[in-house]
């Protein structure tokens, strides 16, 4: 259990984690706002089908065929990394590659975003009508109505989606594993090179203890999920 | 042309229109509120009520008209500038705050320093007799109890309009009666201007200065309790506030009616006396039913057939159905329509 | 108000065009024959071609492993069904306490990770039924657990919409037995709680590498891996053609799940 802990294994965890932070963190923003914008937009009908409906395929999609839709756009040879370089923008000498970091959250939020997008929609749509109006009747303008009652409201659900987004990135790993052709960083990654398959790798026992530790990272987020749920559900009625 | 007794004009509702779509939900609404008076809007659910309040609270742009508060026009002035408390059906607690951060919201957003704000909050929850109870979530809190904090919090603001939209409709009986007469009560010693929307008449007639009765977004009559209930303007008012018989008048034999008219009659002017008294009409008793102080007994007249309802005092009557009686109508009160 | 609107308006196109870009290059590589270097107006018509996806799906290989993910798929929907169904009615009726205990089992899978799933239960297994990790079939297990979040999910908002406990007393009230109170009032308002769980079950399944590789078992995903490297354009049409599949299934459910924000599922990847 230790040893997973220490050098270059403790180094995947933490690129781990804060990979899954930031996905968290952005998915978390972007979809968030999508949420609030489809609601207040609620008189195009249409509109709301369409978003809703491709959020639920955009959040299930994700492992090979995902990677593979992002290395046509932004890989080395990719579609839109020649259009940028041909009008100067070379993403290259930006420090961005797709197997990287940088390329990885990119590709994370493309079923990050459409996931906080669900869960916040509930959310979002529980926030009533009336709320608002009864706040601008005792005097508050949208800033402070924002600040004191939108957001406070919305933020279990809030912290809640950033944990199950957290998670969700922690646990992927075949986009990774795509993405970069097995040289990744990432702890699902890593546990896998130990546990090739039927082969009995001397280090297995390193697996098994990554594993763990994966585990636990999930119980303490998961748990702070379910707790937060229950407290905006109370507040929904 | 400004009105000319603006001083005792709280709220000014001008020849307001507004449509959603294809329905109208108001059209030419006249409405001026005095100072310090209760208004109530009593008419059909989605004949305009909650439109014309939501136009005064500043939720909805009339399509045309005017909205002046104390002579001045506040038609575009956004809602959260109009300085009007105002109590939703669905009570509209702000969930993740306490009782004491509910009723002090309005005053914390008009920066009013804390220590002030918790004192005038704590007074206005007394007012509503929830002492003690302002650290309790509003989940923690019944109907009544919410509905009461939702008051505290539109009267803490000291507004200059209290706006209340079917305050009660989501309580039970019991309750309802309760804070109705409570909500009369500190309407009266605050002095604030009301408008109170229901679509109970006992509701309106029990706590109302005056009362505006209103059908497909079009004002009926404005009028006091009494004269809404003993002069109804039409027939609409008539029919809809307090129970009525509608009796054809060739029924009653008396010269001066016009012949194929109805005469309206509340069932408190029909009166039951033994058979063949001078006066009275043949009749039996067709059914009855008990409501504590008074029974409401459905009487069916002999020579036409028709049936009407005669609303008695319970201890001075001992009848059954069949029983063979007189009645008398009142034909005093009646209003004929022709 | 109008401001916010635009606002609003800015956001959804923003990400909705994130949304569409990658797929628009997955499909141009998959389809077009022209290197990215030589794209340029001249050559944007040029080279479209469905050959690559022509050869690839009708090789052995990938018929193999298509035939394999869809038997996989099924009989995962199946062993699902079979297990769920009965245990979701009689939580419904029965065990309304059981409840947040389904809230932690509906997220199971993200608290377990795929990866540490068959860490756990292949070593397990490889000591007691050394065979059970040699057949195929040893997936359906895992894949009926990691699906059990989405299938379970379903089929419980779907019972939860009907209120079944008040259905079952009316039924029961009204004489009828279990057996028929099952088949002739529960089983029709269930339809589409079942419908949606298999198709999740179907999209979950069709898309999973992690567990299948690690058991070296040859499935779709498991394909593309492996022949991204000799039939590029080929594995990508497979993959964009999995992609509208489990997009296809997914919208289907969609439509009939009325109940807004009421689908959640999503793939631990
Ligand atoms: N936001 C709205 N959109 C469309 N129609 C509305 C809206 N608000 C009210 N209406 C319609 O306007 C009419 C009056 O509604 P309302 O003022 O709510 O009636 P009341 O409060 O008297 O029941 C109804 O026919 C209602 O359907
Ligand atoms: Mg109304």
């Amino acid at each position: 259990m230790l040893e997973a802990i220490s050098g270059q294994y403790l180094k995947s965890i933490i690129f781990s984690v804060q990979l899954s932070a930031v996905t968290a963190l952005l998915g978390m923003l972007f979809g968030s706002l999508v949420a609030i914008a489809i609601v207040s937009l609620d008189r195009m009908r249409g509109l709301r089908n369409v978003m809703v409906g491709y959020s639920a395929v955009a959040a299930n999609l994700g492992g090979i065929p995902l990677a593979f839709a992002f290395i046509s756009s932004l890989g080395m040879q990719g579609l839109y990394t020649k259009m940028l370089s041909a009008i100067g923008i070379n993403l290259t000498d930006l420090g961005f590659k797709i197997s990287d970091f940088s390329g990885i959250v990119i590709v994370y939020l493309y079923f990050q975003i459409p996931l906080m997008t669900l869960v916040m929609l509930p959310a979002v749509d529980g926030l009533k009508i009336t709320l608002k109006e009864a706040a601008a009747n005792l005097g508050a303008n949208s800033r402070q109505y924002w600040r004191r009652v939108g957001i406070p409201l919305l933020s279990p659900s809030l912290l809640g989606g950033f944990l199950l987004l957290f998670a969700n990135a922690f646990a992927a790993y075949a986009t990774a594993f795509a993405l970069s052709a097995g040289g990744s960083r990432l702890v699902s990654v890593q546990i896998r090179f130990f546990l090739q398959g039927n082969t009995i790798t001397g280090k297995s026992n390193l697996g098994y203890a990554l594993a763990a530790w994966m585990v636990i990272v999930m119980i303490v987020a998961m748990s702070g999920y379910l707790g937060l749920r229950q407290i905006s559900e109370r507040w929904r009625k | 042309m400004e009105d000319m007794n603006t001083d005792s004009v709280a709220l000014q509702l001008s020849a307001l229109r507004k449509s959603f779509g294809s329905t109208v939900a108001l059209s030419q609404f006249n409405l001026d509120i005095a100072s310090g008076e209760l208004v109530t809007l009593l008419g059909p659910s989605g004949c305009g009520k909650t439109t014309a309040l939501r136009i005064a609270a500043g939720f909805e742009q009339p399509d045309s008209g005017v909205v002046r508060l104390l002579g001045t026009d506040i038609t575009q002035l956004p809602a959260h500038k109009r300085n009007m408390g105002m109590v939703f059906q669905n009570y509209s607690l702000f969930p993740h705050m306490n009782v004491l951060g509910n009723v002090g919201f309005g005053l914390k957003v008009r920066g009013v320093q804390a220590s002030d704000c918790a004192e005038r909050s704590a007074a206005a929850i007394e007012r509503v007799r929830l002492g003690g109870m302002g650290d309790r979530y509003p989940h923690q809190l019944s109907g009544g109890q919410q509905q009461r904090v939702a008051l505290a919090r539109a009267l803490v603001i000291e507004p200059q309009l209290l706006l209340l939209d079917e305050p009660l409709s989501a309580l039970d009986a019991k309750v309802r009666a309760e804070l109705r007469d409570e909500i009369r009560a500190l309407q009266s010693d605050t002095g604030i201007s009301t408008i109170f929307v229901t679509h109970d008449q006992d509701e309106a007639l029990s706590i109302s200065d005056r009362i505006c009765v209103m059908k497909d977004g079009e004002v009926q009559q404005i009028g006091t309790p009494r004269e809404i209930y003993f002069k109804p303007a039409n027939n609409f008012v008539a029919r809809f506030v307090g129970a009525m018989n509608e009796i054809p008048s060739a029924t009653v034999a008396e010269g001066n009616r016009p012949p194929n008219s109805t005469m309206l009659l509340r069932p408190d002017a029909v009166t039951v006396c033994a058979r063949g008294e001078v006066g009275s009409l043949d009749a039996e008793v067709a059914g009855q039913h008990f409501g504590g102080s008074t029974t409401m007994v459905r009487l069916q007249l002999e020579l036409s057939g028709v049936v009407v309802s005669a609303q008695l005092l319970s201890r001075s009557i001992n009848l059954s159905v069949g029983d063979k009686v007189g009645v008398v109508l009142n034909t005093n009160e009646a209003i004929v329509e022709p | 108000m109008n401001r916010q609107k635009l606002w609003a308006k800015l956001v959804l196109l923003i990400v909705g065009t994130f949304y569409v870009l990658p797929m628009l290059a997955m499909a141009r590589f998959s389809f077009q024959r022209v290197p990215v270097i030589k794209l340029g107006w001249g050559t944007i018509l040029k080279g479209w071609t469905i050959q690559p996806m022509l050869d690839a799906v009708t090789s052995s290989r990938f018929l193999d492993a298509a035939w394999l993910s869809v038997r996989l798929a099924v009989f995962t929907a199946l062993l699902s069904m079979v297990l769920l169904v009965p245990t979701a009615i009689y939580v419904h009726v029965r065990l309304k306490k059981a409840r947040p205990f389904i809230e932690i089992l509906s997220i199971l899978p993200y608290v377990v990770p795929p990866i540490a799933l068959v860490v756990g239960i292949s070593g397990a297994m490889r000591n007691i039924v050394p065979s059970f990790i040699a057949s195929p079939y040893s997936l359906v297990p895992f894949y009926v657990i990691i699906s059990l979040p989405f299938s379970f999910r379903s089929l419980d908002i779907g019972l939860s919409s009907i209120d079944i406990k008040t259905l079952v007393e009316a039924s029961r009230s009204l004489g009828a037995g279990w057996i028929r109170t099952i088949r002739s009032v529960i089983l029709p308002n269930l339809k589409v709680g079942i419908v949606n769980s298999s198709f999740l079950t179907f999209a979950v399944v069709l898309g999973e590498y992690t567990i299948a590789s690690l058991l070296l078992k040859f499935t779709l995903p498991a394909y593309m891996a492996e022949s991204q490297g000799n039939n590029p354009q080929g594995t990508f049409t497979v993959g964009l053609l999995l992609l509208v599949v489990s997009a296809a299934l997914l919208g289907v459910m969609n439509r009939f799940t009325r109940k807004k924000g009421a689908v959640v599922p999503t793939v631990g990847i």
